[in-house]
């Protein structure tokens, strides 16, 4: 998920982690430049949980894109 | 010996709670660029200025983190609110209260931009003239007022949350200094109306010097003061205009940060309003104590609707500055003489010419160290008359 700032990156990820919805902070794809850099990555398969989090952010998602084998739960242990 | 008894926190406060030191170190030994990159240790550190955005939203009052800009203290930021939000030829009202960190900005776009500034006066016992106020913004086609919360010199807080209703009647918005209220008072940017609370770090919000800011609400758009590196939008020819990211050109003092965090958790753990009460307590005891003291005279402090803890003090025929080397040199006590910053202030109150010794405390200042400050000032002034 894409969003404007590094700021909005991190108040989502809170927010879809208070949700119950695991995610993690993470490099934005390269290709992605109108997008902050910092973006919050889960699971495909978790979007729909995390949908209504998604729709209540007071900013907008700039962007759900799909990234092939970028999760390493290893990772998550700064997060 | 000489203990050293510290009375200048409405400049910077001396005695912090711990926790903000070793959140500093903390962070020194393990932070790496916030927004540069998304490694764990520029995570910890967004994750800590993060957390330091929410903390100061939520302590003043700014309706989400996003709100929240960085800058270096106070100056910078009001200087950020000034000059981003005036166009040439514009029309800006404040008052005598304000700091130069007002004032001088303002002169600025005077003599450069073709801005006109007025001034709301400051009657003798330190009030606001509420009537000269509104007849200025009355006048029309303001762009904004930039308004202290509380006087540095004197401690009278104003009824901002009536001067902002004011301004916005007039089409004006309303940019509040808030450099010597914000974590003293309790304050809330919603509640109070101010399209803009502009905030220093190392006063009352315990922070390091070097940590500030302002709390923008939304949809105001400030043309940012420096532009550079945001770490992010790289191929844009633009500082990216996202808030708070807007107004932080170049790396956020990170290490800072996490010491004001600290310190506002200190002051949400404690709750301002009692904060508040201890420190109104011990400037009501030193104000009592120093009253009768002959030759010296209090300025202000009774001329709002409350008061910081600051109590500045005029010596008939002795200059300020050899009264606060005398409180320094003799007794230990550190206190600011001069002028503070505040010219319109020192000539509305007539003591432009010696000055005025400022003493200003904090809730971890004692009543032994305010009777102890009472007796100096009391010695102080008999061997200098």
């Amino acid at each position: 998920m894409l969003v404007r700032t590094s700021t909005e990156a991190f108040d989502l990820y809170e927010r879809i982690r208070d949700a119950g919805v695991p995610a993690r902070v993470a490099p934005a794809p390269h290709g992605m430049q109108a997008c902050c850099g910092t973006s919050v990555m889960l699971e495909p398969a978790d979007v729909d949980r995390a949908r209504a989090v998604i729709d209540e952010a007071p900013y907008p998602i700039e962007r759900i894109v799909r990234v092939a084998g970028a999760v390493d739960p290893s990772r998550d242990k700064f997060c | 010996m000489i203990f050293l008894i510290y009375f200048d926190n409405a400049a910077t406060t001396l005695m912090k709670p711990s926790g903000v030191a070793a959140a500093v170190v903390r962070g020194i030994s393990s932070f790496g660029g916030v927004g540069r990159g998304v490694h764990p240790a520029s995570l910890e550190a967004g994750r800590a200025v993060f957390e330091t955005r929410r903390s100061v939203a939520r302590l003043l009052g700014a309706p989400s983190p996003s709100c929240v800009s960085f800058a270096l203290n106070a100056t910078m930021a009001l200087n950020i609110a000034l000059q981003g939000m005036a166009v040439p030829g514009c029309t800006i009202v404040t008052t005598a209260a304000s700091h130069n960190s007002v004032l001088r900005p303002l002169n600025r776009l005077r003599d450069e931009s073709g801005c006109t500034v007025k001034v709301a006066s400051i009657k003798p016992d330190g009030s606001l003239d509420f009537d000269e106020y509104e007849r200025l913004l009355s006048e029309g086609d303001v762009r904004y007022v930039a308004a202290t919360h509380a006087s540095n010199l004197t401690g009278d807080v104003y009824n901002v949350a009536r001067m902002a209703q004011i301004a916005h009647k007039y089409g004006a918005l309303f940019i509040l200094d808030a450099a010597q209220t914000a974590g003293a008072l309790p304050l809330s940017q919603e509640e109070l109306g101010a399209d803009v609370v502009c905030f220093t770090g190392h006063k009352s919000l315990f922070g390091p010097q070097g940590t500030g800011g302002l709390c923008v609400m939304p949809d105001l758009d400030i043309a940012p003061l420096v532009e550079g590196g945001s770490g992010t939008h790289t191929f844009d020819e633009r500082h990216p205009r996202f808030m708070p990211e807007a107004l932080e050109a170049g790396t956020v003092n990170a290490h800072g940060l996490a010491g004001l965090a600290a310190g506002v958790r200190y002051i949400e753990e404690m709750g301002v309003d009692a904060i508040h009460e201890k420190v109104s307590r011990l400037t009501s005891q030193f104000e009592e104590g120093v009253c009768g003291i002959a030759g010296v005279s209090v300025l202000g402090g009774h001329g709002g609707i409350d008061r910081s803890g600051v109590v500045a003090i005029d010596v008939e025929g002795v200059d300020s500055s050899l009264l606060g080397d005398a409180l320094a040199r003799d007794w230990g006590i550190c206190t600011r003489a001069g002028a503070h910053c505040a010219p319109l202030m020192h000539r509305a109150l007539g003591t432009e010419q010696r000055g005025a010794v400022r003493f200003s405390f904090s809730c971890f200042n004692t009543e032994e160290e305010i009777a102890k400050g009472i007796e100096a000032l009391k010695e102080s002034v008999n061997a200098l008359r």
